[in-house]
């Protein structure tokens, strides 16, 4: 394990391009007009639902990156580089004066990955590709891709 | 000329008549029931304001249905039993229409009568309508979007569309999925370069809880979902909530080409190309998914273009990232000097990119020269620069993350995260 924090002394790269991109990102984050301290982070409810979606199968990452997410010792954030994200969406669309039938609660309260069901039309319950489930491109699906290709004179596949 | 409209008015009473009629057998005046394609056209043509028409079951075949009234509710009886098929298009051009309920799927359209960047299966050129409820798949192998948002006339953008709870699958057909354009093309073509010219404002349009899969086509094939033409005109629009699950159409899943779009709690599951912050400043990446869950195909992350954008709080959880994207999975893309004020291919600068959780298997987590050859290429033509320096992306902050990946490379330095 290791840790890149900008404390470290980089590594070293030959060639005009690695030393003008290293040299711009340092001078980038110094300059930066980013620096506004926005609010609490996220982080850390961020991490316990992506636990608790781990626990009901729902998410495939590693246990060592929930620990280390979720661990505040671990995982430092740094207090004038954080966003809250619900703060950030709700400033944005009233800002951006949204259509009002935008409900801010429905937006706050889903964060997790969604499935087939809690998506598309309610009447659709059956996922209704083979394609999705097979990745496989055949039968009628592939003769009407194979005639549309033939229109704009390309070859399929 | 006279006899023309007197004929064509002589007509539409009848009809108006004919839905008089309709309307009061079933012993409503406000709702209509049908249960026929001449019916259903009909009705719609002459729908007063506020009119509902109930579609009952049945396919409704070589659909030519154009609702010019305002506030009409058209549902299907029972939602997802009224198939509409063959050569058949829709265009809501009333203000607050709501479409609810309807199957596309069998359709047979004229393709010499559609292009790409037209008009779609579906055409909305009023402002607050909802299509809602609805599912497309498969429709025919005609090259347009199947929801496209159009203008009725130059300067006038259709606006406050809500898609949601739409699906949209198996399009074996050439464009986007969904188009929400705030131009015409052909205008945009002609006069962008002009003096004076204002390019169209907001559209504020929120697409939500809808589903894409749609297999992969050759070349500029069209993505899921287009926002706008050029990153000048107002965009505003509200993605979230929504499931792209092998939406594998292009290199691009979304291509959002317009400023102030917000992209909130989506799910990019198995998809073959990138969300592309394409053209446009000030969009918002915020709480979306991007998941690996097999190992079938190299799957994609953000691919980002111009400046003052907010990346925050996404997941990335990919194996294997895009090799023809360069294999990273935010790409921020490189430009000339001052290119975020330009149209075209706007380079990515002071941007956040804070609390994102990035693992990758095999590729790279950050890159900040995305297609550098190619843009100095298009720079050196259009404005005779060739230095490598001034193509960088400048004034972006990178603030805490989790990441690990198998490659290090030079764009990745001194990040403030953590490396696992």
């Amino acid at each position: 394990m290791a840790v890149l924090d900008g404390s470290q002394e980089p590594i070293k790269f030959s060639g005009e391009i690695d030393l003008i991109s290293r040299q711009n990102w340092r001078n980038n984050v110094l300059h930066s007009e980013w620096t506004n301290p926005v609010s609490h982070s996220g982080i850390a409810l961020a991490a316990l639902e992506l636990k608790q979606y781990q626990a009901q199968g729902l998410l495939m990452p590693p246990v060592e990156v929930i620990e280390a997410c979720y661990n505040p010792v671990s995982f430092e954030v740094d207090p004038h580089l954080v966003v809250d994200p619900r703060a950030l969406l709700a400033g944005q669309i009233k800002r951006l004066k949204h259509s009002p039938d935008i409900d801010l609660r429905e937006l706050d309260d889903a964060v997790r990955p969604l499935e087939f069901a809690d998506v598309g039309p309610s009447w659709l319950k059956e996922n209704p590709s083979t394609y999705v489930r097979e990745a496989k491109v055949e039968g009628r699906l592939l003769d009407m891709m194979k005639e549309s290709h033939k229109r704009r004179k390309l070859s399929y596949p | 000329m006279r006899k023309s409209v007197y004929k064509k008015r002589t007509k539409l009473s009848v009809k108006c008549n004919l839905l008089w009629f309709l309307a009061l057998a079933q012993g409503c005046s406000n709702e209509v029931r049908v249960d026929s394609t001449g019916e259903f056209a009909l009705a719609a043509s002459v729908a007063e304001p506020g009119q509902v028409i109930i579609v009952a079951d049945g396919v409704y075949s070589n659909l030519h249905l154009q609702v010019e009234a305002e506030e009409v509710t058209i549902k299907a009886k029972h939602p997802g039993k009224a198939i509409i098929s063959g050569d058949s298009r829709v265009i809501l051009d009333g203000d607050g229409i709501v479409f609810s309920g309807f199957y596309f799927k069998d359709g047979a359209r004229n393709p010499d009568e559609w292009g790409s960047h037209g008009p779609g299966l579906v055409t909305v050129r009023g402002n607050h309508i909802r299509i809602t409820e609805c599912a497309f798949h498969q429709f025919d192998s005609v090259s347009s979007g199947w929801i496209v948002t159009m203008p009725r006339s130059m300067g006038e953008v259709p606006q406050f569309l809500r898609v949601d709870h739409c699906s949209f699958t198996n399009k074996p057909s050439f464009d986007q999925v969904v188009n929400f354009n705030n131009i015409l093309r052909a205008n945009w073509v002609a006069h962008r370069d002009e003096e004076g010219y204002v390019p169209p404002g907001p559209m504020y349009h929120r697409l939500d809880h809808c589903y894409f899969s749609n297999p992969k086509k050759k070349g500029n094939a069209g993505a899921g979902l287009r926002i706008g033409f050029s990153g000048d005109a107002g965009g505003r629009c509200l993605v979230d909530h929504n499931l792209f699950e092998r939406q594998d159409s292009e290199s691009e899943i979304i291509t959002s080409k317009t400023p102030e779009n917000i992209f909130f709690a989506n799910t990019y599951r198995n998809c073959r190309g990138t969300m592309n912050f394409r053209g446009g400043a000030r969009q918002i990446a915020l709480r979306n998914y991007f998941l690996a869950t097999d190992r079938l195909a190299e799957y994609g992350g953000m691919f980002i273009w111009d400046n003052d954008h907010v990346v925050t709080e996404n997941y990335f959880h990919l194996l294997r990232t895009l090799q023809h994207r360069g294999g990273a999975v935010i790409y921020l893309n490189a430009g000339p000097d001052n290119s975020e004020s330009v149209n075209g291919f706007p380079r990515v600068c002071n941007s956040l990119f804070a609390n994102n959780i990035i693992l990758v298997e095999q590729g790279a987590v950050f890159d900040l020269s995305g297609l550098l050859e190619r843009r100095i290429e298009w720079a050196a033509q259009k404005h005779n620069l060739t230095d490598v320096e001034k193509f960088l992306p400048l004034g972006n902050v990178f603030s805490v993350m989790l990441w690990r990946c198998s490659t290090v490379r030079r764009s990745q330095l001194n990040f403030p995260g953590k490396l696992i």
